[in-house]
């Protein structure tokens, strides 16, 4: 009830002023209960990047963490300071780790509401991506360090002398082959060829175990390219 | 009532009426068209021992046509064989029991008949492991590599695949490698069959000239084989 009232005040008072609210409202403002926190991160092998967004229902949008507020964030154990940036006027809150190499855990302190603490956002595990460049009559292979696990996978195939191929692959067994004839026909030899192979997972949940309200939106991304050559 | 205005009182009537729904458009009856103005495409299918035809005719404001005064579609094959095609909610159907690759699809008029020659793919034999394949290798299939320039194209699925899917070829090399990493088999599958299905397929087959331009037909040499698979 109280959480519908300010948000009434809110749009009152947005509505009076004749204006739209500011993006990057203060989160004081906004309880845990409406907050969705949105996580969209990425390992490509050679550093990883998280970026965090918080938005409060509307009228409000987008959401700046008030002075008693604070969001961190951490990964096996190790804190990654995050970083209030401000893109298209939004704001966000970014870091950027050495790897993705275990689940994220983030810990939203509220001084006014409701904290949520030990949000744990599932990470499909890191590999190592080989291919072998295609020679003669042979197929393109690759292999990588298979996993379980809820995760989608895909490989992208892709050089100016063919275009792109994008499989999703069903299983992930850690080695794949993709015949010559299964590829565009390229349009010169040699051919360098770029493969990409992305793991991908998706959460979406409420930020308060058993706690109706708040949401936790996430998708995480462990990428790895690898160039090879297609020879004569 | 008797105040309503006309403009009310007419939209009343309107509606009740029935004026959304138009009169179904009469389909033009073949007796009555040129051969020219009839616009004929077909389908070919051939599995090496039965050849089924699908074909739809249309005017040229492409509105079926429905045969009609004597008209009638037929199918035939070298020796004689002849079948005449069944019409089943606008579209023709046919089948006749052959492997020939040179077929006729006939349009029969009082006038005389306009005959279509229609060369299907090469056939070809499709193949995979004579005992069961194990899942957790590739599973390769085989069959008669031919000319690059028909479009061939394997499908796999199966009972214990949750979809099928599809590989394209850019060359018919006669081989490919079914993946493990394309087998989203539930955990817990034992034994299980899958079917994989080869098309080598030929479009935009030209047609009688005495038809309409737009006639044309596409023609496919179609293979399945079931591979018995174990984890």
């Amino acid at each position: 009830m109280m959480r519908a009232r300010s948000l009434l005040v809110l749009g009152a008072a947005g509505a009076i002023a004749g204006c739209e609210l500011e993006p990057g409202h203060d989160s004081g403002e906004v309880s845990t209960r409406d907050l969705l926190v949105s996580v969209d991160a990425s390992d490509e092998g050679s550093g990883a990047a998280v970026r965090i967004d918080l938005t409060g229902p509307n009228p409000v949008g987008n959401v700046r963490l008030s002075e008693g507020d604070s969001l961190s964030l951490s990964i096996a154990g190790v804190a990654w300071p995050l970083r209030e940036v401000e893109t298209d006027g939004s704001i966000a809150y970014e870091a950027h780790p050495d790897g993705l190499v275990d689940d994220l855990v983030l810990d939203l302190i509220r001084s006014g509401d409701r904290s949520a603490l030990d949000v744990g956002v599932p990470v499909p595990p890191p590999f190592t991506l080989t291919a072998m460049d295609l020679t003669g009559d042979q197929p393109l292979t690759i292999a990588w360090d298979a996993a379980s696990g809820e995760h989608a996978l895909d490989l992208l195939i892709e050089g100016d002398c063919i275009g792109s191929l994008v499989r999703p692959l069903a299983t992930d067994v850690g080695a794949y082959a993709v015949s010559q004839a299964e590829l565009p026909i390229p349009t010169l030899l040699p051919c360098p060829l770029r493969v990409t192979l992305t793991r991908c997972s998706t959460t979406q949940r409420p930020l308060l175990p058993g706690i109706e309200g708040g949401n936790l939106h996430a998708g995480v991304v462990q990428r790895r390219a690898i160039e090879v050559q297609w020879l004569p | 009532m008797a105040s309503m205005r006309p403009a009310a009182l007419a939209f009343v009537l309107l509606a009740a009426s029935g004026c959304a729904d138009p009169d179904p458009i009469e389909p033009a009856a073949s007796v009555d068209l040129a051969t020219g103005a009839i616009h004929l495409s077909a389908q070919l299918r051939s599995n090496g021992g039965l050849v089924q035809v699908t074909a739809t005719l249309r005017d040229d404001d492409g509105y079926p046509i429905v045969l009609s005064g004597g008209d009638e579609l037929l199918l035939s094959a070298p020796g004689g064989l002849e079948a005449r095609l069944v019409e089943y909610e606008g579209a023709h159907y046919g089948q006749l029991e052959t492997g020939a690759t040179s077929l006729d699809l006939v349009l029969a008029r009082a006038d005389g008949r306009v005959v279509s020659p229609i060369e299907l793919p090469p056939a070809f034999a499709l193949s995979g492991p004579p005992v069961p394949a194990s899942r957790a290798q590739p599973i390769p299939i085989t069959w008669d590599a031919g000319d690059s320039s028909y479009q061939m194209r394997v499908e796999v699925g199966g009972p214990c695949l949750p979809s099928w899917y599809g590989r394209p070829f850019s060359e018919d090399t006669g081989a490919y490698e079914i993946q493990p990493a394309d087998l989203g088999t539930p955990a817990g599958v034992e034994d299980c069959a899958l079917i994989v299905e080869a098309t080598r397929a030929a479009f935009g087959l030209p047609l009688a000239p005495e038809l309409a331009p737009s006639s044309a037909a596409a023609a496919e040499q179609v293979r399945v084989v079931a591979i018995e698979t174990v984890p």
